[in-house]
């Protein structure tokens, strides 16, 4: 039994665990999740009993909301909850496996605190692993001829399988290429399901982009050169204004919260996102308003458990600050938050009022960035289309026009709702920080001389749980 | 250049879903559309591969068509973004 983890297993538990744990490294497991549920499931397994069983057929791992039954691979576990994916439970009994494994003891716990700065894939390829990257990227190429060969319509839950498949055993450097199979393999599901989120040109395009990926890193094999730039490094010590929080909800069924912070030195738009792990869960408000604004309030943040409430409008500085290439800040443990004043309208940087400039476009880093700015918002005239359920709103004052939209959702219904209320209310000292994806521009927080209000969640009194 | 490209992706969401295997002909007369207007516009890369892939389709070259339809998603999603 270990001490870390409070894991109890008999001698035969211990020796099946000893035997397959040693596959479940951190990458593995955080490649086929993502790392707040790695993070997420860290956390449970240290604080609860977890309890190792030998079956005929499987070692079951007792976690106190699910049980895991393994047999070896991670695709091939299975958990009782209503999940039909790689849940958190599994990724927690992976981790409780993982630490009967020779000389994994130490370094689970460590890894999963510390967003280490890790050598370049470019460093650590060594032929062996060029062979294999080779091997694993000439069957993602022949997977996909296969599928457009024979036609989607023809794929069945088989296929569906090896695309999960291949998502799982991406190696890390091709981690892009293993969230693509299993978006396409989702996509497949959706299909045969005959649901309505099935999109005949989305799935295309992503069966496409598989190959097309693949292909480009096989040329490019050895360097890795499409892939990089996905490490956190130290920036050190930042001073940063947090301008407003967001909601999110990605396809692939997360949930988070977005905070824009702006850097007053480098005077840029830094992000830092919180994802909400529990949302397999399916309780009655996964990933609803409610449970976003809890996330909110929650103090999990950086070194001293900070809450994204706490810094959302005010000035805050960021020792030990840790950022990727998209700018986009750790929430790494070694980074210690202080936060100072809050900030009203006249305190905002000139530089925040500006668009930083688009970036070029390119085919491999598909996804844009969003870019953010304050505007003076003196008036604001709105519409609401009931037939296409969106918000059409101008923001006019002294930096000019801002036609902007916000579509209605169970997210946004508070954000629609405040927009509507400012509408022909004009006041003076009034901004608002706009953000600006993929040719739409939306208000995410008002900005007046007593603070910040983050409009989609209105004042936080609709949503007090 | 908007019409082409909604003219591509339409091209391509019907080949991926019916397979390359057996291109319908319907598709094949709009990919012949698409060839020309890349023609009109100059655009030889688009050409050749809307070409290319009609080739294939008359090779029963399946393999082959899979892998220009790639390059030609490839193709279209970067006229897309670039024109965004």
């Amino acid at each position: 039994m270990d001490r870390k983890y409070n894991i109890i297993a008999d001698n035969a538990a211990e020796a099946y665990a000893r035997r397959i744990g040693g596959q479940f490294t951190e990458e593995k497991l955080v490649a086929a999740s993502n790392k707040g549920t790695y993070k997420r499931a860290l956390k449970d397994i240290e604080a609860c009993e977890t309890r190792l069983e030998v079956t005929e057929e499987y070692l079951k791992v007792k976690l106190p909301d699910a049980e895991v039954s393994m047999c070896g691979e991670l695709a091939s576990c299975k958990c009782s909850c209503p999940s039909k994916t790689i849940c958190r439970h599994i990724i927690a009994a992976a981790i409780a496996v993982s630490v009967f494994s020779d000389g994994n003891e130490d370094c689970v716990e460590e890894n999963a605190k510390a967003d280490i700065q890790k050598p370049s894939a470019q460093d650590k390829q060594t032929s062996e692993e060029i062979k294999a990257d080779e091997k694993y990227l000439d069957e993602v190429m022949k997977t996909m001829t296969g599928i457009l060969a024979k036609g989607i319509i023809s794929c069945t839950k088989n296929d569906s399988e090896i695309l999960s498949r291949l998502s799982l055993t991406a190696p890390t450097v091709h981690r892009k290429i293993g969230r693509l199979c299993r978006s396409a393999a989702e996509d497949i599901e959706l299909m045969l399901e005959k649901k309505a989120g099935f999109n005949q040109l989305t799935a295309a395009m992503r069966i496409c982009r598989i190959y097309n990926t693949a292909e480009a890193s096989l040329k490019e094999q050895g360097k890795a050169l499409l892939f990089s730039g996905n490490e956190y490094e130290n920036i050190g010590k930042r001073e940063f204004i947090c301008l407003g929080v967001y909601p999110y909800r990605s396809k692939s069924g997360f949930a988070g919260l977005t905070a824009v912070m702006f850097e007053t030195e480098q005077n840029k738009f830094y992000t830092y996102n919180s994802a909400i792990s529990d949302i397999y869960s399916k309780t009655s408000d996964s990933g609803s308003l409610k449970s976003l604004y809890k996330l909110m309030r929650a103090h999990s943040h950086w070194q001293n458990k900070m809450s994204i409430e706490n810094i959302s409008g005010r000035k805050l500085s960021l020792i030990g600050c840790k950022a990727d290439s998209n700018d986009k800040i750790s929430s790494s443990s070694q980074t210690t938050c202080v936060t100072s004043n809050k900030i009203g309208c006249n305190d905002l940087p000139e530089e925040a009022f500006e668009f930083a400039p688009e970036e070029e476009y390119d085919y491999f880093s598909y996804q844009k960035k969003p870019r953010y700015a304050v505007v003076s918002a003196e008036n604001i005239d709105a519409y609401f289309d009931k037939g296409e359920q969106i918000l059409y709103y101008s923001i006019i004052g002294k930096d000019g026009k801002f036609n902007c939209e916000t579509a209605y959702s169970e997210l946004t219904s508070l954000a629609v709702k405040s927009i509507e209320a400012y509408a022909d209310k004009p006041a003076a000292d009034r901004y608002f920080l706009l953000k600006r994806m993929g040719g739409i521009t939306e208000a995410i927080a008002e900005i007046n001389s007593e603070g910040i209000v983050n409009i989609y969640f209105g004042n936080g009194k609709e949503l007090t749980i | 250049m908007d019409k082409l490209i909604s003219l591509l992706e339409e091209i391509i969401a019907d080949i991926a879903f019916s397979g390359t295997n057996e291109i319908r002909t319907d598709v094949l007369r709009r990919l012949n559309t698409a060839e020309k207007l890349c023609n009109e516009f100059n655009m030889s890369a688009g050409e050749k591969l809307c070409s290319r892939l009609t080739g294939c389709a008359s090779e029963h070259n399946s393999e082959e068509a899979a892998t220009v339809l790639c390059r030609l998603c490839c193709y279209t999603e970067c006229l897309s973004g670039l024109q965004d």
